[in-house]
């Protein structure tokens, strides 16, 4: 009997264990487990608790018979066990309860278990991979219960079992995990990954290799790494790459050369070109399972290489090209600083000197170091100091600037210097300030002794013609006395000729003086008409002796000039015009506001690319124009800029025959440039000619114009 | 216009200037006129003559019209004799210097020998 129930149990154990283990599962491990487990003992509840690393556990699986409280997935965090009550378990104890009554343990535990319902009970440490992975609990909760020895070693041996089947799934767990996690990198990487077999033959092909060579793994598991896939000059290079890593030769490898980089063919015929990484994985004995390759389609990057190679072989050439055509430009300039007559001076914008070229030195006898790193002001007369200081902010503005200015050399040595300023910007962006001075000293000094000489001349020409032509006219009035007819022609030749004298004198004085600058003029708003007025009035009386038709139209607008010198030029004009007038000839003296839009002018060379961008902005420009109109002889083509140089005239006996000085026109142009405005004539030979004074309008006094 | 008798004082180092401008004014209003050829002796005769009015040259030598101009201002006999220069600096700028210094008027070189008069008329308010 006791053979036969030792052998039934036996064979429960077997039937139970392989329930048990049949499972890698690990729900369905614990699930069998209690389930059986309860079965095989009768008992109202049997439970698997799992313990955690803090030593609280939970019960993780439970079997109890209808009418009992359930206690699955209850904490148990009970302070009453300790921490020894863990370790007694973790080194194999056994707790065999009978009668919780009348067991030794404490009050708090009898209390848990009465929680349960508990009346007996039975626990055994379930110990996987040599740690305590839990307990399986037994409890009878209908009464106390004597627990038999064969019950606990049945009930231990299921533990083990249970411990064993626990750690196989753990591993099995734990493998998937890591084949998943592997999956997914492969899956997600952004290289084909393609795994051959020990025959060189497709076994594994990734999405992302489907994606760069469009052949999914149906299309290519079992093929070679042949021509429908690499490129036939490049498959020497795939091959080599294998051998390399494997000892193992493809059949008709040949030109070994170690390069990880084909082209490949796609699905749809595209050449692209890979990056492949390979790795191989041996058996124990060393035998080739399988080749991993990683493919990377480079393409675009190859692209993009052979195009900034490109690119950097045209900029070297550029580059090469531009610094040559710099270095001629360099040179050029170099030799241009050097052997310029003038000096040439380079500043930054605070005015320091930074280069000079070997004329300043040579003629100013300064040494460099006195002349680079100092200021260029300290070169000038406090006087012109001043001057280039007030200038400076100006050429910063402008671009460039031109002076007269006063240079103090080595030895004390005053020279007036010509200089001529230039903002220039280096294509880095740099400004520094170009100086060309040009020592105008002699010429100054020749033009000082010329005005002083034609200045006294004059005025020691003044006194005796004041004498002799006041004289003549007393004798002319006959008052003092009758002179034969031949007497009074000579009388009045030389009282016409003293006139002209008078005349010459005068218009040569005022030419110099307003040349020289000596003469201010001081402008002043004054009306055109006005102006116009005074100039047809002194004139009327020649006209009437020359049987000439003087016309006027004043024209009603302010102008800021000066009155004196805007009459003179004017009756300058109108005398001409009257004494190269027929009689009966008309002379018309008119006036016009003209006004023109002007496209803004960029003196900067840089910012000439701007101007494209930028909408054109204009400007309204007016001049007041005076004409001068006759009915004469007409200038010829050729003369027409002559005229107003000095006794330029026409026809050079004009001089004698009309009384003229030779100087009027100058003196006209003279005066016009200094008001800003330009004189100039336009003529038809035979019909006559127009005389044009053009005076810049600035915009308020147009307005005041127009207003009025 | 009425040309009531006047003494005119020219002080002109240049004697043909003096002769010039004496007949000019001589026939033109029959005005009575004294010479001097320098500064000096124009003082001089001022202050004994009392003329109407005195036609100076800027240009002398010695004491310049300026100078003479300022001397006869200082003096108390003569201070108040309209003075009228004669230039050759036909300059506006320069004729405003001279009035700026008191001057009762300014004829530039060459005068109009036929209405000398009447300028002087003119310009002292006659």
């Amino acid at each position: 009997m006791n053979l036969e129930k030792h052998n039934q149990r036996m064979q429960l154990l077997a039937d139970v264990t392989y329930k048990i283990r049949q499972s890698l599962d690990l729900h369905e491990i614990l699930q069998t487990t209690v389930t059986e487990v309860r079965q095989l003992l009768d008992a109202d509840r049997v439970v698997m608790f799992q313990i955690h690393a803090d030593g609280a556990g939970t019960v993780v699986q439970e079997a109890v018979l209808p009418g009992w409280s359930e206690s699955i997935h209850q904490n148990i965090v009970d302070t009453c066990f300790g921490p020894s009550f863990l370790e007694s378990y973790r080194q194999g104890r056994v707790s065999v309860i009978n009668d919780i009554e009348k067991a030794p343990i404490t009050p708090c535990h009898a209390e848990l278990l009465r929680k349960f319902e508990v009346k007996a009970n039975l626990v055994i440490p379930i110990v996987s991979q040599d740690k305590l992975w839990g307990l399986l609990i037994a409890h009878q909760c209908s009464t106390p219960r004597e627990w038999q020895v064969f019950e606990v070693d049945l009930l231990k041996q299921l533990a083990d079992q249970a411990g064993i089947a626990l750690a196989q799934a753990k591993l099995l767990s734990d493998l998937n995990q890591a084949h998943q996690q592997l999956r997914f990198h492969v899956e997600n990487s952004p290289l084909a990954v393609i795994e051959w077999n020990h025959a060189c033959q497709i076994q594994r092909w990734s999405a992302q290799a489907e994606r760069i060579f469009g052949w999914s793994a149906g299309d290519v598991l079992g093929r070679g790494p042949d021509h429908w896939f690499i490129h036939t000059d490049d498959l020497h290079l795939f091959r080599e790459q294998v051998l390399n890593l494997t000892g193992h030769p493809f059949p008709s490898h040949a030109n070994p050369k170690g390069d990880q980089l084909t082209r490949n063919y796609t699905k749809s015929g595209k050449l692209i070109d890979c990056e492949w990484y390979s790795s191989a994985l041996f058996d124990k004995e060393g035998n080739l399972v399988s080749i991993l390759s990683m493919a990377q389609d480079v393409s675009a990057r190859q692209q993009a290489e052979v195009a900034l190679q490109q690119l950097n072989h045209e900029l070297e050439q550029r580059v090469e090209q531009r610094t040559a055509a710099l270095q001629e430009s360099e040179q050029r300039f170099r030799s241009l600083f050097e052997a310029a007559p003038d000096c040439i001076y380079v500043l930054d914008t605070q005015s320091i000197i930074k280069h000079v070229n070997p004329v300043v030195i040579e003629r100013a006898g300064y040494s460099k170091s006195e002349l680079v790193d100092h200021p260029i002001v300290k070169l000038f007369t406090a006087k012109s100091q001043v001057l280039y200081q007030q200038q400076f902010t100006e050429l910063l503005a402008q671009g460039n600037h031109r002076q007269e200015l006063e240079f103090v050399g080595r030895n004390g040595k005053i020279l007036t210097v010509d200089c001529s300023f230039q903002v220039v910007k280096d294509p880095l962006g740099r400004t520094s300030i170009l100086v060309v001075q040009r020592d105008i000293s002699d010429r100054k000094a020749l033009e000082r002794i010329k005005d002083e000489f034609i200045s006294v001349v004059s005025h020691e020409l003044r006194t005796p013609l004041t004498s002799i032509h006041g004289s003549i006219k007393l004798l002319a009035t006959g008052q003092l006395g009758d002179l034969s007819e031949d007497g009074q022609q000579m009388l009045d030749i030389a009282d016409q000729n003293t006139d002209r004298l008078v005349r010459l004198v005068s218009d040569v004085l005022d030419l110099q003086r307003i040349e020289s600058g000596q003469a201010k003029i001081g402008k002043q708003l004054c009306d055109a008409a006005d102006l116009m007025s005074h100039a047809t009035a002194a004139m009327g009386s020649m006209a009437y002796h020359h049987k000439v038709t003087l016309k006027s139209t004043p024209l009603l607008t302010m102008l800021w000039a000066n009155p004196d010198y805007m009459v003179q030029t004017l009756t300058n004009l109108l005398s001409n015009a009257i004494k190269f007038s027929k009689p009966g000839g008309t002379v018309e003296l008119s006036a016009e506001l003209r006004i023109e839009e002007r496209r803004l002018q960029d003196s900067s060379e840089q910012e000439e690319h701007l101007q494209k961008t930028i909408v054109q902005q204009t400007v309204k420009h007016t001049e007041l124009w005076f004409q001068v109109l006759d009915q004469g002889q007409g200038i010829p083509a050729d003369k027409l800029e002559s005229v107003f140089e000095r006794f330029q005239q026409v026809d050079a006996s004009d001089a004698r025959e009309k009384g003229g000085t030779g100087l009027g026109l100058a003196i006209c142009r003279k005066i016009v440039e200094q008001h800003g405005g330009k004189i100039w004539v336009e003529s038809v030979l035979g019909k006559g000619s127009c005389f044009f004074v053009a005076l810049p309008m600035s915009c308020w006094l147009v307005d005041r114009a127009d207003a009025s | 216009m009425a040309m009531a008798e006047k003494h005119i004082l020219i002080i002109d180092d240049e004697q043909a200037i003096q002769a010039v401008a004496s007949l000019s004014l001589k026939m033109e209003a029959n005005w009575h006129v004294i010479t001097a050829s320098s500064g000096a002796q124009g003082i001089q005769l001022a202050e004994q003559n009392h003329p109407h009015a005195i036609l100076l040259d800027v240009m002398m030598p010695i004491m310049d019209g300026i100078g003479t101009f300022k001397k006869l201002q200082q003096n108390p006999q003569t201070f108040s004799i309209p003075v009228i220069l004669l230039t050759a600096k036909a300059q506006a700028a320069d004729q405003e210097e001279f009035y700026n210094l008191g001057v009762a008027g300014v004829i530039t070189k060459p005068f109009n020998s036929l209405t000398l008069a009447s300028q002087i008329i003119q310009l002292l308010g006659w």
